[in-house]
């Protein structure tokens, strides 16, 4: 039986992973569709290989940093990305700011290889736009498995969180075939940044030294805090002239 | 190359600043929290139970300081 932190950095890593993964999944599947296979694996090949030896090489420093300090600065960074993410999805739900459109940024993206079909380098750059989708959205994506699981060594629970939504979304998008448009991305924002902040709050106070009353059951807390806020202020912000969707 | 390295460290800020004044905000928030336990010798419980608050108030303003996009 999983404990709420193990639970919780499973699932965040999970979601968070989720989304990136999406996005990078989009810009793959626009290359190999209109340029070819070969371009699209070798760009995402290439980005996952420098990916996974940047987190070989820097990975093992974290354990060199005292406890106390890690915790505090990981919450710290936690909050920052997590508040960011929460902020965004308020805004997207509440009509503020666009939501993210998978469909549109496919599009873009066929175009944008379409024009680029006549140049000489057409494969080069196409492989190359793979490789820059899958490295940028992979820094997202180690980020998040570093941040929620190495404070309080849950580093393979993370993992396993971010493995299980590459498997999913390549599942998912092999048998589509197309981007995966139906993912509600706002909503899975939303809670992957109420479960970041309430890391980021629980960490900072943990690096600080507080014990929270009922340990890591105090989350639970903070979850159904932030979830209430973001609530009132969707409302809030609709009411003040926001479309909403 | 430095075009796609620029991008990658135009990427990693991205992951914590968007509003910049919520960052600046929240990094302020914590660096009085930490500050009020190590030099003032407040309860890091009372403290950083005051971060709650403060968050949602900073978060708060960031969104009802937003302008309408798209």
């Amino acid at each position: 039986m999983l404990n709420p932190a193990a639970f919780s950095t499973i699932t965040a890593a999970f979601l968070g992973s989720f989304v990136e993964v999406v996005e990078a999944f989009t810009i793959v599947l626009a290359v190999g569709i209109t340029r070819s296979w070969r371009a699209a694996l070798q760009g995402t090949a290439l980005a996952l290989a420098i990916l996974v030896v940047t987190v070989l090489v820097f990975g093992p420093l974290f354990a060199l940093i005292p406890l106390h300090l890690m915790q505090f600065v990981v919450g710290v960074l936690l909050l920052l990305f997590g508040m960011r993410w929460l902020r965004k999805a308020i805004l997207r739900a509440s009509g503020f700011v666009p939501l993210h459109d998978e469909a549109q940024a496919f599009a873009q993206e066929t175009d944008v290889l379409k024009r680029q079909k006549m140049d000489k380098r057409a494969d080069f750059l196409a492989m190359m736009a793979a490789f820059k989708a899958v490295l940028l959205e992979g820094v997202e994506v180690v980020f998040i498995v570093i941040a929620v699981g190495t404070a309080h060594g849950m580093t393979f629970y993370a993992s396993m969180g971010a493995v299980a939504a590459v498997v999913l979304v390549l599942a998912v998008g092999a048998l589509v075939h197309r981007p995966l448009t139906q993912i509600p991305e706002n909503a899975l924002k939303m809670a992957v940044g109420i479960m970041l902040t309430a890391f980021g709050l629980f960490w900072v106070g943990e690096g600080l030294g507080a014990d929270w009353p009922g340990e890591d059951l105090i989350l639970l807390v903070f979850l159904a805090l932030l979830g209430g806020f973001s609530a009132f202020a969707i409302k809030a912000k609709r009411e003040t002239g926001g479309q909403g969707r | 190359m430095k075009n796609l390295l620029g991008q990658i460290w135009h990427q990693v800020v991205k992951l914590f600043v968007d509003d910049g004044a919520l960052a600046f905000q929240v990094v302020l928030g914590v660096t009085l929290v930490a500050a009020a336990v190590k030099l003032l010798g407040i309860p890091a419980l009372w403290a950083a139970g005051l971060l709650v608050p403060a968050c949602l108030i900073i978060l708060w303003t960031s969104v009802m300081r937003a302008k309408k996009k798209g």
